[in-house]
């Protein structure tokens, strides 16, 4: 367990959340540099171009599962083809805000994913995440 | 005899004498024995006459013995026996004979066969001499009249004797004949049934050819019924199901007298299409009246069809309430992060009242919207039986609860006792759980310094037993019998939709199981929850 998170990377469709999650991230103090990603695509698209450049990698990737195109389940797909040691160092935590239990189960069952946690994302979920890692 | 011939002088005669002959056989004679004069009627000597009658006597006694064998017949018999002269007049009659017609023996003597006959068949019904000329008995059915004119059908046995004389047995077949008409009636019965059945019946020979079957095929499979005659029953299978009709035939053949059946099969018709139709089966091949494997087919294809379209139509509400409520919650969610912000970013106490207020009312929608969604997917969805870690849902229930309003001042006391793994569908069994706990920490009296809630939980083979009990506001008797209708809300404080108890009424009666409420207003709550295990049904 680390005390404080290097990167964290936001995936989200949505803007209006990217910059809600952003903020309760940097009021808490939770990690040190945001990456804020608007699509699956351009999400796979930064890890890809820095799968050999370890520092500029996340420490945890908050992901959205319903996005156009590249959601969260085609996000991980394409997310089991990456380096292992990039996919060692980018925990995956879903923040959605579904909480339909199909979509839990069918996501928690995912080896990188380490944690569900239902939007919006609050002070308690950050801490609950930091014993994880 | 002959010593008094001789004294008297007179002449004697005997009708019966019975003597010995010369090879010591006793004989039966006639015998004249008369005087006889000698010497100028000084001596007397005696002459005899013997016929020998033997003969005559047995046969005459013969004739007598077979009299009264025929008298004892007639008296005993069974069956009624009359005989009539060349008119018709009745000149013997038997006891039988004057019951089945209703006559005493003295009236009956003194009628004529025509008075016997009805009428209304008599044209057709008089032995003609011609017909007996030939000496051979004849047997027909005619209708005979009782003395109180009822009719009755008999059948005659006839005979014309060497004498001229009639002989007439008879027999009462009303009641045989009552038989064969019901018997006759029933097989029209069934026939009807059979062949406006919308059923496709038939009957197989071990070879599995079909050896009858019902005009139905023709309305049903568009095939004459000679069209199918020794044709194989695997003509009107579907291509598809070849394999598996094989073995349910197969099945059928060495289980004799056992159904079988089969809920679903394709089956053709003569163009070409396809039905889908239920199929019982029963090997009667040791009957001897079948001898042969009777096949039902129930053509079920538009309730298929229907049932297609049900599953579709499911599938279709199942995706749009997912995507709706999740289109629904995503803005929410963020109006309640904004909100979270503002709160964390805001120094001003009214703002802040503010913001508390707003996020109440979104935390209401939201859950409202979550009430829509299960309450959809329970009344459609179907159940899938699941090991439940009752331990686990009651704490994620109550992690969910925990950030309610005054929640954390509420003591919770939990007796478990579980005696056998307990199956049935996790979702639904979720949903009852966390409602009643909402429910029993939403309306509790914050006033009281001592709240708790019980939950008990215990299991067996057959069942669970959930009990949440509280000592909160309780529910007023006249709102008891109301709480589990569809929107109804009991409580002045409530803030939900109601729908809660309603969800969790139906998500019980899905699950084959009772829910009981207790309530007392202004001392507490209690549900009781009884749910039947589908351990055996997973066992399977």
């Amino acid at each position: 367990m680390k005390n404080s998170v290097e990167t964290v990377m936001l995936v989200d469709d949505n803007d209006t959340d990217n910059f809600i999650h952003k903020r309760v991230i940097e009021l808490t103090g939770f990690a040190k540099t945001i990456i804020v990603k608007n699509s699956g695509k351009s999400a796979l698209e930064y890890l890809s171009t820095n799968k050999n450049n370890i520092n500029n990698l996340p420490d945890v990737i908050f992901l959205d599962i319903n996005m156009p195109i590249v959601d969260g389940f085609v996000f991980l797909f394409e997310y089991d083809s990456f380096p292992e040691e990039l996919k060692k160092k980018c925990k995956i935590a879903i923040l959605s805000s579904s909480d339909n239990k199909r979509d839990i189960d069918r996501i928690v069952d995912n080896e990188f994913v380490i944690n569900f946690i239902t939007k919006p994302l609050s002070e308690e979920a950050l801490d609950d995440l930091k014993k994880l890692l | 005899m002959e010593e008094d011939v001789i004294a008297k002088g007179r002449t004697r005669f005997i009708p019966e004498e019975a003597l010995t002959d010369f090879e010591q056989h006793q004989r039966i004679f006639n015998s004249i024995k008369m005087p006889f004069f000698l010497n100028d009627k000084k001596e007397v000597g005696l002459l005899g006459i013997n016929i020998d009658i033997t003969e005559a006597k047995s046969a005459e006694k013969a004739i007598k013995e077979s009299e009264a064998r025929y008298r004892i017949l007639m008296e005993q018999a069974s069956d009624g026996i009359y005989l009539s002269d060349q008119e018709g007049n009745i000149i013997d009659a038997n006891p039988k004979a004057c019951e089945m017609f209703g006559y005493s023996m003295k009236e009956f003597m003194a009628l004529n066969i025509k008075k016997l006959v009805d009428p209304v068949s008599f044209k057709d019904s008089v032995v003609r001499v011609p017909d007996l000329k030939d000496k051979q008995s004849i047997i027909l059915e005619r209708k005979f009249l009782k003395k109180d004119g009822t009719p009755f059908t008999v059948e005659v046995s006839a005979k014309l004797l060497e004498d001229g004389r009639h002989q007439a047995i008879i027999r009462d077949i009303t009641e045989r004949k009552r038989m064969e008409n019901i018997l006759k009636d029933n097989e029209r019965k069934f026939s009807a049934l059979i062949q406006n059945s919308y059923d496709i019946i038939t009957i197989l020979s071990e070879e599995f050819k079909i050896k009858f079957i019902s005009d139905s095929a023709n309305r049903i499979l568009g095939y004459k019924t000679n069209e199918l005659l020794e044709k194989s029953i695997f003509e009107l299978i579907h291509p598809d199901e070849m394999d598996m009709v094989s073995v349910f035939l197969s099945n059928t053949l060495v289980n004799s007298g056992k159904n079988f059946t089969s809920e679903e099969l394709k089956i053709r018709t003569k163009k070409g299409d396809m039905l889908y139709s239920e199929v019982v089966a029963v090997n009667m091949l040791d009957d001897v009246v079948i001898s042969g494997i009777i096949i039902n087919f129930h053509d079920i294809t538009k309730r298929k069809y229907t049932e297609m379209e049900l599953l579709n139509t499911n599938f279709e509400l199942d995706s749009f309430v997912y995507k709706a409520s999740h289109d629904l919650k995503a803005p929410l969610r963020s109006v309640m992060g904004l909100i979270k912000l503002a709160r964390l970013e805001s120094k001003d106490a009214n703002q802040n009242m503010y913001l508390e207020m707003m996020n109440k009312s979104v935390i209401s929608l939201d859950s409202f919207i979550k009430d829509l969604t299960q309450f959809s997917r329970n009344s459609r969805m179907e159940i899938e039986a699941k090991l439940i870690d009752f331990d686990k849902i009651v704490e994620e229930a109550l992690g969910n609860l925990k950030f309610m309003d005054h929640a954390e001042g509420i003591i919770i006391n939990k007796k478990f006792k579980f005696e056998a793994d307990f199956y049935t569908d996790i979702t639904r069994i979720s949903t009852i759980i966390n409602n009643l706990l909402s429910n029993a920490i939403k309306y509790h009296r914050f006033e009281n310094n001592n709240p708790f809630i019980n939950i008990i939980i215990e299991t067996n083979k057959e069942q669970a037993l959930f009990i949440v009990e509280d000592n909160g506001a309780g529910i007023d008797s006249i709102h008891v019998d109301k709480v589990f209708e569809m929107f109804y809300r009991a409580s002045e404080s409530s803030y939900g939709s109601g729908l809660g108890l309603y969800i969790v009424k139906n998500a019980v009666s899905k699950l084959h199981g009772t829910i009981q409420l207790k309530s007392v207003l202004n001392e507490g709550t209690k549900f009781i929850v009884e749910i039947p295990n589908l351990l055996k049904d997973n066992e399977k």
